[in-house]
């Protein structure tokens, strides 16, 4: 452990550092120009720094000791590298995809947006990266307040400030909740050092320590609200629905990416599914299941496309539970494993979803699932797109939505009877789920449009559809030695505790 | 390095052909037609199916109408006005040169493949990739090239050459030109993912791929205007869709069937499978069920009975596409599937397996050539066609002892069938996109090189000795009866005998009502204009299309010859089964004469009309059966009856729930808020607060559940 501020440890901070920097002047750039896509340009290619860096990192601790900076409150690991790559990636799609968006619809000059972005994105950044209580809490912040701001970015839409003030008190809620429960972390093994906490729970505590169940039930509240579980999900369909739609993916991939990450990162690295304690499974089993049914099922209902994404998204975060459920039951990398590659192929299967519907959204100003009829001849090659991503999220095979449920549901079978009821359900929902996704692709050919006119794609909106398409081909393709990759990260979590 | 370690590049070519037209030549092909005004923008393309409909055309709201002035120039149907752009040839020679390329190594695998009874016995797999491996999942993509392969590769690559390049004249000046060569590429990667794969997961992908680009290209014209209610005129759309999910209601029993191999052997690989003795401690019951369900997948992608009703609607795509798909490759698929698993369905499962691909390939054979008796558009009769002789392919596989007998006649049938569809596409394009034959009649004069090389397949397909089809189906039969000896099933033989006369009889009768008629040279076999009874101006068609005619008359005429001459026909056999000269068994000459039997019948009715064809229709019952033969059985109005019945009653809850649950939240939410007025502010503290007590209360709840749970209050 590094005691100095020198350059090693700017360096390991590097990514967020010049992420924040990038903001500043994308932000500044307003002032000096008018051209929006100056601006916009900018921003993009200014994630080329953040990203190189974190390829400097990643191939400067590749295999090795994780690295700490600032007396541990910064790991750089392999875990932590792969969250850094994760986000910028998102990042970079949200920006993309936003251009003509909020030109069109929103009344607020261009740097301010990506400025907020990118600052959300540098506490997205630090979440996966913390290695202490209270960087994460900090990290949690500075990632969920410019996603309010963002709810309420759509300055003349009601529904768009309803949205935000709704987020804002929610959010405190959640972040009160999280807090406390860090708090009684902290009070149970007297450090907020995560490293700490694994060796004081290893020696001293064991189950049944009250401090420590109602700490880990809050930390799991608090994060559980990030990632829309149940019964913390109530927020998501009403703010997906009132906030601008390039918001709302970030919402959706950002917020729950972030809130797992940080969810593996104190479970793990600080040791808390090392200990014996059924009661935390158990906890997280319910919850699980609960989210998968209120997910799907609730999905099922709705008529605003928003609003079925944000059920999707929160069936979605049902399967990532169950792995993390089998993380905890089984106490290896595997769930981790199982659970950061879903992510993956979460963020980019919902980033193409979210594209056709922005193109729809931007063309028309219409976001019902009934406003999708004849999509597909409107136009052909974003409804395409579109298709494939949302096949992809109901997990038809071979693409890889149903190679990382595969995965997720592999590493939870056989795991006790428990655990085979939950795959069970998963399954089931997964069948459920099938049912509104194809839903959507139906509309998009089979019905015949009111009008037949052709949608015309702005460029930024269809190079992101080409992105995510793209990507789910080569995750699905590259999908074995991407997760024999991915294992060395969630191994690296694990790796931590011997020491 | 022999050819065969190449074989990676056999799927390459045509995939880096896409991907050059895809990434270059479409994007600059688009551009050229904007610039030349042709493609107003922000439309995707003005087509508009069969000329034969012009009423609709002027119903169609989108096009500049730049495309409809310059569409009587052209000539042909099609409503592709416009001229081909130098980037939208350049793409497909790209395509052509490519699959030049494929056609000459699958060539040169194939020689070598014969010359080598070593390799013909061992094979040769090459190691692609680890997909992945979880656990103890493992997965790896193979390809593997076998004889069957070898045979297919052949197929594939051939008649997909030819139709590259025929597609060049036939979808000249269409919009998307550029488009169609990109799907076409992609189909023919797709079908040789799906013989070169060597475990079933890898044929899979290749299937469901083939599926989709069948249904692309069904649709190619997906903007075409809907025709008149009623009518029997293709429509694009809804005939794409029901290719689709008709196929998927037999990939489905396939995937179940998949799996259960899977399940009780652990593993994908096709030759271990395929070795009996990985069975020794698995029912054999498993296995015959197993084999049953994988059939069902073949039974979709052949269009056999009862899955048979998307083949006729998919004409609605361009002909090129029925050659090639839905003719020459993609519907033998489930030939190929079966012969695949030869050796398991008739070693490893029961006698049943095999029984019912027998029943359901004989039936289907004899069912849609009845049905092609009396239909009058030139390709439906094709694709009855089709269907019947997919029908006979899965007979040959039932009763032979190898798999020879049916690969055979897929081999022949590939060639002499894509030569039907390419004619019938020379034929529709000289015609003005009139598909109807009783607005043909006497072509022959018009367009002498497609009526000569449609006969050579016309009297291929009816097994007229000496020419291909001959061969082939001769084996069949002879097979049926061999196996009638064996088992005291005769029934396969008399279904296949007798559909052999209907074949000569419906085929011939399509001959004279297309280029013959009474009155023309050689007692009706060569018409002319006398004989035309429609009113475009007929033309022959340009040299990219006559070629490929020309150069499939003589694999139609030649290859069962050559086949039988050369030891090819043992080819497959591997010993156990040896084809003789047919010419030398008396039991030839029973095929012969019934084939010759439907020909002289329907020289006689449609080609010197001495018989009027009203003899068939005039009495009472023949008037019913050609109702029923015209209507295809109605299976397609029981299937649409069944449907209508679930679907309305599915849709009419759905409704009922859209209508009081939905709405009745919707309005009532509406409702509310419009009487609490610019109260809204308290409606929505008050769903805050119910979310912050749930987030709130959810949180003390599961904390509460958890002290319970672990007992630490007792502490």
């Amino acid at each position: 452990m590094t005691s100095t501020i020198g350059l090693p440890q700017i360096w390991l901070l590097s990514p967020e550092l010049s992420l924040t920097l990038l903001s500043f002047v994308v932000l500044g750039l307003d002032l000096v120009t008018r051209r929006k896509m100056v601006t916009w340009v900018t921003a993009l290619i200014g994630l080329v720094i953040p990203l190189a860096l974190t390829f400097s990192l990643a191939f400067n601790t590749f295999g090795s000791r994780p690295a700490t900076a600032f007396y541990g409150m910064l790991v750089v690991d392999d875990f932590a590298i792969y969250f850094k790559l994760l986000f910028l990636l998102m990042g970079f799609c949200v920006i993309l995809v936003s251009y003509q968006y909020i030109e069109k619809y929103l009344r607020v000059t261009p740097g301010e947006y990506y400025a907020i972005i990118l600052m959300s994105l540098a506490g997205m950044m630090l979440m996966g990266s913390s290695g202490e209580l209270i960087t994460i809490y900090i990290s949690f912040e500075l990632a969920s307040i410019p996603l309010y701001i963002l709810a309420g970015l759509s300055r003349t839409d009601t529904r768009s400030a309803e949205a935000a003030v709704k987020y804002v008190l929610l959010g405190a809620m959640s972040s009160a909740i999280l807090l406390y429960g860090l708090a009684l972390l902290y009070g149970a093994t007297g450090t907020t050092d995560m490293l700490e906490i694994a060796r004081a729970t290893a020696n001293v505590l064991h189950t049944g320590n009250l401090l420590l169940i109602v700490g880990e039930v809050f930390v799991f509240a608090g994060f559980g609200f990030k990632v829309s579980a149940v019964p913390f999900h109530m927020w998501a369909p009403d703010i997906y629905e009132g906030a601008p739609t390039p918001s709302t993916l970030f919402f959706s991939v950002g917020s729950k990416a972030a809130g797992f990450a940080a969810l593996l990162r104190i479970f793990v690295f600080s040791g808390l599914v090392s200990l014996n304690n059924s009661y935390l499974w158990v906890m997280v089993a319910v919850v699980a299941a609960l989210t998968m049914i209120v997910g799907n099922v609730g999905a099922l209902l709705q008529s605003n496309i928003k609003r079925m994404m944000a059920y999707s998204s929160i069936g979605q975060a049902g399967y990532l539970l169950v792995g993390f459920a089998a993380l905890i039951i089984h106490k290896t990398s595997a769930g981790s494993q199982a659970m950061m590659i879903f992510l993956f192929v979460f963020v980019v299967t919902n980033i193409g979803a979210f594209a056709g519907i922005i193109a729809l959204g931007d063309a028309t100003g219409r976001e019902n699932i009934r406003d999708f009829d004849g999509f597909g001849r409107r136009s052909p090659w974003i409804a395409a797109g579109m298709a494939v991503c949302f096949l992809a999220l109901a997990g038809i095979p071979p693409m890889a939505g149903f190679l990382s449920k595969l995965v997720i549901f592999w590493a939870a079978w056989g795991q006790g009877s428990g655990m085979t009821i939950l795959v069970i359900i998963g399954l089931l929902m997964s069948a459920v789920s099938i049912v509104y996704y194809a839903n959507v692709v139906w509309r998009m050919y089979v019905i015949e449009p009111e009008k037949r006119e052709y949608i015309q794609t702005p460029v930024g909106v269809g190079l992101t559809m080409a992105i995510a398409v793209i990507g789910i081909i080569v995750l699905t393709i590259v999908f074995g030695p991407l997760l024999a990759q991915i294992g060395l990260g969630a191994n690296s979590l694990f790796g931590a505790l011997v020491h | 390095m022999s050819p065969v370690e190449f074989v990676p590049v056999i799927p390459l070519l045509p995939l880096v052909a896409m991907v050059i037209i895809f990434l270059v030549t479409r994007p600059l092909d688009i551009a050229a037609q904007r610039r030349a005004g042709l493609r107003p923008t922000g439309v995707s393309g003005g087509h508009n199916v069969g000329g034969a409909t012009a009423g609709h055309e002027q119903a169609e709201t989108h096009g500049s109408g730049a495309d409809h002035d310059e569409h009587d120039d052209h000539g042909g149907g099609h409503g592709h006005g416009g001229v081909t752009t130098f980037w939208g040839l350049a793409g497909a020679v790209v395509a052509v040169v490519a699959m030049v390329g494929a056609f000459g190594l699958a060539l040169a695998i194939f020689f070598q493949f014969l010359g080598s009874p070593a390799l013909q016995k061992s094979g040769y797999t090459v190691h692609l990739w680890n997909w992945f491996s979880f656990g103890p999942l493992h997965y790896v993509i193979d390809f593997r090239v076998d004889t069957l392969t070898a045979i297919m590769l052949i197929v594939v690559t051939g008649v997909s050459m030819l139709v590259h390049l025929y597609s060049i004249g036939y979808m000249a000046g269409d919009l998307g030109f550029s488009r169609f060569f990109m799907e076409l590429a992609l189909f023919t990667v797709s079908m040789l993912i799906l013989v070169l794969g060597a475990n079933i997961l890898v044929l899979f992908i290749g299937w469901e791929l083939v599926g989709l680009s069948s249904y692309l290209l069904i649709g190619f014209w997906f903007d075409a205007a809907p025709p008149p209610a009623g009518s029997d005129l293709p429509y694009p759309p809804p005939a794409a869709l029901k290719a689709f999910v008709t196929t998927r209601v037999g990939d489905f029993a396939m995937l179940i069937g998949i799996l259960m191999l899977f399940v009780t052997t652990g593993t994908f690989t096709f030759t271990t499978l395929n070795t009996p003795a990985t069975y020794q401690h698995i029912d054999q019951f498993t296995v015959t069920v197993a084999m049953i369900l994988i059939f069902c997948g073949a039974v979709g992608k052949s269009a056999q009975f009862p899955l048979h009703v998307w083949l006729p609607d998919a004409m609605a795509g361009p002909t090129p596409v029925s050659a090639l798909i839905h003719a020459a490759t993609m519907v033998a698929a489930g030939v190929y599937l079966v012969a695949r698993f030869f050796p398991l369905y008739s070693q490893v499962a029961g006698p049943q397996s095999l029984e019912v691909v027998g029943w359901i390939g004989s039936f289907t054979a004899i069912f849609a050539a009845v049905i092609a008796l009396a239909q009058n558009d030139i390709k439906k009769v094709l694709a009855y066609s089709t269907i019947s002789q997919l029908g006979y392919m899965f007979v040959g596989l039932a009763v032979a002892p190898t798999d020879a007998t049916g690969i055979f006649h897929l081999f022949t049938h590939a060639f002499f069938k894509a030569l039907l569809f390419l004619g019938s596409g020379s034929v529709i394009h000289a015609v003005a996109g009139n598909q109807d034959m009783r607005k043909m009649g006497g072509l022959a004069k018009y367009m002498p090189i497609t009526a000569v090389t449609f006969l050579v397949a016309t009297l291929s397909i009816s097994g007229f000795p000496l020419f291909s089809g001959f061969f082939s189906k001769d084996a069949i039969i002879g097979e049926a009866f061999t196996y009638g000896q064996a088992n005291g099933n005769f029934w396969f033989y008399g279904l296949t005998l007798f559909t052999a006369f209907l074949t000569a009889f419906y085929m011939f009768r399509l001959f004279f009502m297309t280029f013959g008629g009474r009155g023309g040279a050689f007692g009706g076999f060569w018409g002319n204009e006398r004989q035309y009874r429609g009113e475009a101006h007929p033309h022959e068609s340009t040299w990219t299309m006559t070629v490929p005619l020309i150069l499939l008359a003589f694999p139609s005429a030649l290859v069962g010859f050559w086949s039988i001459n050369s030891g090819f026909a043992n080819f497959l056999t591997a010993g156990i089964q040896t084809y003789d000269n047919p010419l030398f068994d008396p039991l030839t000459y029973v095929g012969v004469a019934v084939a010759l039997l439907g020909i002289g019948l329907a020289w006689l009715v449609y080609g010197l009309e001495v018989v009027p064809a009203r003899v068939f229709t005039s009495n009472p019952v023949g008037r019913a059966a050609y109702t029923v033969m015209i209507n295809k059985f109605y299976v397609d109005e029981f299937y649409g009856w069944v449907i209508q019945y679930i679907a309305l009653g599915l849709s009419h809850g759905a409704e009922l729930f859209d209508t009081y649950i939905i709405d009745g939240i919707v309005n009532g939410s509406a409702t509310s808020v419009q009487r609490i007025g610019d109260a809204t502010r308290r409606t929505e503290t008050g769903v805050l607060q119910n979310y912050g007590a749930a987030i709130f209360g959810g949180a003390l709840i599961i904390a509460l559940a958890v002290f319970i749970a672990t007992g630490a209050f007792v502490h």
